[in-house]
This record gives C-alpha cells, structure tokens and sequence, in this order.
C-alpha cells in the first residue's frame, strides 16, 4: 500500500502531488500490476486533503492508462512505469559510468549536473 | 463523489437575500446574502473577524431567524433539518459535569434515530482521551475534539463547524481534518467550515465563500475560483489591464503586480501566474469595492433571484 | 417468566430513562440528590415528630392538659425559634423547610436549568441535536415539576398526618392557625409556580446571576404574599381554630379542665385522671385551599405559556 506525502509549501498542486507519487511508485517497482491503490477514503484520512482532489488525481492516471477503476472493488494498477529494472543491463553501464566519472575526479553535485544536462538534450522539457 | 449523494437534494444550502441582524437598530451581520452550496462540497467559509461567518453557520443550523430573505437548507426550513445537519459552535458547548462518555451518551439520546456510538468513539479513542474524564478537565483541543465526536456521531447529511481547527495542534488538526475528509469521502456529507486562516483549510476544501461586511464576495469551485483569476506581472499601468477587471493592484519596480479576474486571455507582454488560494482571498479582502464573483454553480437559482 | 431471569422484576417494570429525560435527569443530578436529601430529611423529621417524638409532650398533655402543653413550649430558652428544640416549635419547622424549598426550586429553575445553558450555550447545543428547543423546553419543565411534586406531595400527607395525630400538642394562637391553613394542596402548587417563576426569569435574562437574583426575589414576594393575605392564610384575618379541651375523670366523666397547672393534690381532688384536646376542624379549609392552589395553578399555567413565548424568541422554533 503507498502512501503519499502532501508537501503544501512545494507550489505544486495537491493532485498533481499524488499522480507524481504514484508513478514514482511504479518505477520503483513500489507498485505492480494488480496492485490495488488506496481508497479515496484512506488517502483523505492519512492525509486530510479533499476527497475531490484524490479522485481527480486517479483519473488523471486512469486517463494515461496506468491505472484503472473496478467498480465497487477500488483502483488497480494496470501496467509499469520505466524499463529499468534494479539489475538491467542499463543500470550496469550507468554503474560503470558513475564510477569512472568517480575516477576521474568529480564530485557528486558535477556528476548530478553532467547527468542533468544530458538528461535535458535527450529528453527536452515538455517532451513528457 | 458517493453513490449515496442521488437520494439527497444536490443543493445543500441556499441563501436568497438573506439578512439577519442581531438587534432591531444594529447593522445587520448579514446583508443581503444570495449564494448556493451544492451538495457534497467542503467548503471553506472564510472572511476577516466580524465578517458574518458566525452568523451564517448559526442562521443554517436553525438557531438565528432571518430578518429577510430566505435560507434554504437541505431542502427545507434549517429548523426542520435539525436532525440531518451537525453544528459545532464557535467556543465548543459541552457541560463541564459530564464524563466524555456520557458527552457521547447525549448524543445518542437525542440523537436516536441517527446515532453511530462506535463511530464518535473511535474519535475520541484516536485523540488517546479517557471516556471518564470529566469535560472540566479537558484541555481546549480535547474539548474541541469530543464536540466534533458528538457532531460526527450524528452521521450528518450537512457539518457546519465554526472555527473547528482554531485550538487544536498539528497533529490533532490533521487527525481530525482526515476524519472529516474520511466522512465526506464515504458519505459524500456537505461541510461548511469557518476559518480566518485561509491556508488552514485550502487543502480540505474544494468550494469556498468569502464573506466581507457581510456580503458574499466570492463563491465558488476553488479550482474555478483560482482559474477565473491571475496575477499579472509587467511594466504598465492599471489602465493598460482593460478589459480584465484589476482586483488589486501594487507597483512593482518600473511597473506593477495585478491580481485581475481575467476577461479572456490575458496580453503577452504581462507575466501571468495563478494566484494562490490566500493572494486571492486577501486581494479580494483589500479591495472592497471590487463587485463579487459567484460561479454559476454557487449562485441561487435564476427564478428567485428574480424576485 | 423462566427460572433463568435472576434480576428483580421490580427494576424490569421500570423502564430506564431516555431521550430528553435522560440528559435532564443527568445534567442535573446534583440538584435531584439535593432534593431527595431534603425529602428524606423532612419526612424524617415529620415521622418523628409523628412518632417518637411527640412522646414527652403528650405524657404532660395526659398529666396536665393544656397546661403541660404550654409547660413544654415554654421550657426552651428560644421559644418560638425554630431551633428551640421544643416540640411545638419542631412541629413548625417542616412548614420552613417547604417554604425554603419553593424558593429554592424558583432559583433552581432560573439558574442551572435555564440561564446558565443559555448563558454558556449548552441549550443551543441541545437545539442542534434532533430536539426542537419547545421539547426540550418541556422536558426542562415536567421533569422537574413530576420530582417536585411527588416530593412536595409526600410531605404535605406526612403532614396532614402529624396534624391529625398531635396537633393538640400545639400552643394555641396564631401557630397552629397559620400551620392549618398553610398545609394543602397549595403547599404543592407553590414549588411548581415557582419552577415556572423562575424558567421565565431565566429565559428572560439569560444570565445566570440576574437571573438567581431577580427569581428569587421574586419567589419570596410570593410566599410572604401567600402567607399574609386573604383569600389566602392571612395571619390577621383568618378565623380562630376553635379547640376542644376536656379533662377525664376516673368515671370516664368529660368535664372542662380545673386549671390545676402543676399541681397533683389539685388534679387528685378533681379525680382528674387524664386530658383530651383538639383542633376542630375549619369549614373554609377547603375553600382556602382550592382557591389559593387554583390561583398559584393558574399563574403557573400563564408563566409556562409565557416561558414558551419567550423561548420561540430565543430561537427559531
């Protein structure tokens, strides 16, 4: 069962918040298929937001098809996020990477900026 | 929201012209109030001190007469809705010589025919309180939270709660908040709740109503609310805004923030931003004159506004 | 009716409190207790003075006649106070205790059982409930007026009791008088004036000091009146009771009383061997009575229509 964390400082809105959680949750593997997703109910009393914004939340992830609604029984997961796996081959190059990156003297915040700036050629804003 | 909500009226509350006064001569507390709260709504009643909210929340719960005007609730008189509506007053009336248990026992004497023990206990079990303590003994958060017991118990249709959050802590408030929330998830019950603290309560809430000097002066979907307003950012002159209303404005280096309610999309050359729940209640707040907002689903019925 | 039901059938038959009487019951069970010690009390003493009691002073009544009587009365220090201890004096002191008790009731019923839930908005509280403010108006009242009347009630029989037993252990004059015409259905009527008395006072004002103040001025106005004017027990206007004294010879002779005081060779020489005396009855007990209990009746009937009008301007309904 996920659990979602409302930062209400963070400007970004509520539902918003929920979907991004969700999908987090799915590329960690967190989630899988036939998972089921708390109910609106639970959410609003862990969290104490309105019970509209869950709901709107799940639907924006039922509309990309990630999720969807069985009447009378809750919202399950219908498919992952992401094709990277914890021991894909992709993750043993990043592995190889960041270490001759480690080698070669950079620090954390350069890796994190090199990667990021990288991410950013291949993968441009709005591109989602 | 719930598969219950098609048996109960889809309007919860309505007001047409509603003025109450608290003496024949004094100003009234409200003045000529004309708005509607769909049913299954949370909305946040907020507004500076002596704004009327207090009124307002009395006037629904059947305890305050109309001077004119009518207020409609549930469909009905509010008196007549006495046993589907839950009111939690301002200070928190409960008698200081009654056990917590015997609090909640009250509520199911007068309450018999709606009555849910294990649901009020449950809340009072959550704030860790003792079912024999003596209400005397509580401290103003435990006394706030045995009254939302004995409001929740009552399984309402509708919650008026008067400042409900003011003397609880952070935890409490959002245990309590949750609870509520919970409620209106499973139920699909229309809550009404007063704050001056607008932040506090903008996450639970998906409807507010503004009330300054006694009049409404926004009522709506919040998101609807916030999508109808923006906050512009650029050199020029209020007057360069038209045809958008300019709400508030202030100078800003060589030119100026607005908070306007847009009248189509608004020019290039200004920087637009969504305001946040609180810029747009204190613009509205500062600027009295500014006429007031009612979405089409919070304003009454065109028929009676006619009369 | 198995073997298998142990509990008393006699707590069966009575069905628990609920809804509205419930929380009256509960929100003021000091003051029942209160109001139950003061009936225990009260018919306590008047079984007393009834039994045990009235002993010594009818040894004296049967030795010495009228003259014992008075013998008695006059031995304390403090004759005529209420604490003289003299059993004349005790004979009174019930009749008090019921006049203090209608004022109490009256600041009872402006104070914690109206103005204090207005005050502290208790009241709105139970408006808000699943119970019109007029119900809960009605149980405030008949609740109260049903503990107090059967209190009352029971006193006042005790009473009559006693006076039919030892009345004549009474100094004549004004005491017995008064004592007669003021023990009746009256005595019953006067604490339920003075619970509407003091609902009124209390919806009226809303605050509870005013309200204790102004109800229980009010409520004593009522009882001096009651006890100083006709058609009531004036304590000047109302006839004499007129009593019957004889003394006993040895032959059963009834003769009037030889006026011996103290003095045994004169009740020998008289062959007085004993003394009987008593209070006759007033033809215009009855009258009084019902006149004065249906003019209190009738006033609380209006004070409780008031009660209820002032309320429908307290709330909506």
């Amino acid at each position: 069962m996920v659990t979602y964390r409302i930062d209400r400082r963070s400007g970004v809105a509520t539902y918003v918040q929920i979907v991004q959680q969700t999908k987090q949750a799915l590329r960690l593997g967190l989630l899988e298929p036939g998972d089921k997703l708390p109910t609106a109910r639970e959410v609003v009393e862990a969290t104490a937001i309105n019970p509209n914004t869950v709901l709107k939340a799940y639907r924006e992830l039922e509309r990309e098809g990630l999720v969807e609604a069985r009447r009378g029984l809750g919202t399950f997961v219908r498919r992952t996020l992401g094709t990277a796996p914890a021991d894909s081959p992709l993750r043993e190059e990043l592995d190889a990477w960041a270490r001759s990156a480690r080698a070669a003297g950079l620090d954390h915040e350069d890796v994190a900026a090199l990667f990021a700036s990288v991410l950013d050629t291949h993968f441009p804003k709005g591109d989602q | 929201m719930s598969s219950t909500s098609t048996t109960r009226s889809a309007v919860a509350v309505e007001a047409r012209g509603l003025t109450v006064r608290h003496g024949r001569r004094s100003a009234p507390a409200l003045d000529d109030c004309s708005f509607r709260l769909p049913a299954g709504r949370v909305s946040a009643l907020v507004g500076p001190n002596g704004a009327g909210k207090s009124t307002l929340l009395a006037t629904a719960a059947g305890l305050l007469r109309p001077s004119a005007g009518t207020l409609t609730v549930l469909g009905g008189e509010p008196a007549e809705a006495r046993e589907r509506i839950a009111y939690l007053a301002q200070d928190k009336p409960l008698h200081p010589q009654l056990t917590i248990a015997e609090t909640l026992r009250l509520g199911a004497e007068l309450n018999p025919a709606r009555w849910d023990a294990p649901h009020a206990a449950a809340i009072v079990e959550q704030g860790s309180l003792d079912p024999g303590t003596k209400v005397r003994k509580l401290s103003g958060g435990q006394r706030t939270r045995v009254a939302l017991a004995l409001a929740l118990g009552k399984r309402p249709d509708l919650m008026l709660l008067d400042e409900p959050m003011a003397d609880l802590d952070p935890l409490a408030r959002h245990e309590l908040l949750g609870t509520l929330m919970a409620d209106a998830a499973e139920r699909g019950t229309t809550v009404l709740m007063s704050s001056h603290i607008v932040t506090e309560l903008a996450d639970a809430c998906d409807h507010l109503l503004l009330l300054g000097g006694g009049r409404v002066r926004l009522g709506g979907g919040l998101d609807d609310l916030l999508l109808a307003h923006t906050v512009v950012t650029g050199r020029g002159t209020p007057a360069d805004l038209a045809p958008h209303l300019v709400v508030e404005s202030r100078p800003a280096g060589r030119g100026l923030t607005a908070l306007i309610r847009d009248d189509g999309p608004v020019d290039e050359r200004w920087q637009a931003e969504r305001p946040s729940v609180e810029e747009l209640v204190l613009a509205h707040l500062r600027s009295p004159d500014v006429p007031a907002l009612l979405t089409p689903g919070t304003t009454p019925a065109p028929e009676a506004v006619a009369r | 009716m198995s073997a298998a039901a142990p509990t008393a059938p006699a707590l069966r038959a009575l069905p628990a409190p609920r809804g509205l009487v419930w929380t009256v019951l509960r929100l003021h069970r000091t003051a029942l207790w209160i109001w139950t010690g003061f009936v225990v009390l009260t018919a306590g003493l008047l079984l007393w003075l009834y039994g045990p009691g009235a002993g010594h002073t009818q040894h004296l009544l049967d030795t010495y006649g009228y003259a014992g009587v008075q013998q008695d009365a006059w031995s304390s220090d403090m004759i005529g106070s209420p604490f003289s201890g003299s059993y004349n004096d005790l004979f009174q002191d019930p009749a008090s205790l019921l006049n203090i008790a209608s004022f109490a009731v009256a600041v009872f019923a402006a104070g914690s059982l109206t103005s204090r839930e207005l005050e502290n908005g208790t009241a709105r509280l139970a408006w808000t409930q699943s119970v019109t403010p007029a119900r809960w108006l009605t149980a405030k009242l008949a609740v109260p007026a049903l503990v107090v009347t059967v209190g009352t009630g029971l006193l006042v029989v005790l009473y009559r009791m006693l006076w039919s037993a030892h009345s004549n252990l009474l100094l004549a004059g004004i005491g017995p008088r008064a004592l007669y015409f003021a023990i009746g259905p009256a005595t019953v009527a006067a604490p339920l004036f003075g619970l509407a008395l003091g609902a009124v006072v209390g919806l009226a004002l809303r605050r509870t000091l005013p309200a204790l103040a102004v109800a229980g001025l009010a409520q004593y106005a009522v009882i001096a009146f009651r006890a100083n004017s006709w058609p009531f027990q004036g304590r000047y206007q109302q006839p004499e009771l007129s009593v019957r004294s004889r003394a006993i010879t040895s032959t059963g002779k009834e003769i009037p009383d030889p006026g011996c005081y103290d003095s045994h060779a004169c009740l020998a020489r008289h062959d007085v061997v004993g003394f009987t005396r008593r209070y006759l009855p007033s033809p215009d007990y009855w009258p009084r009575q019902l006149l004065e209990t249906g003019v209190l009746l009738a006033a609380t009937v209006i004070l409780v229509a008031v009660a209820f009008g002032v309320l429908r301007k307290r709330s909506t309904s």
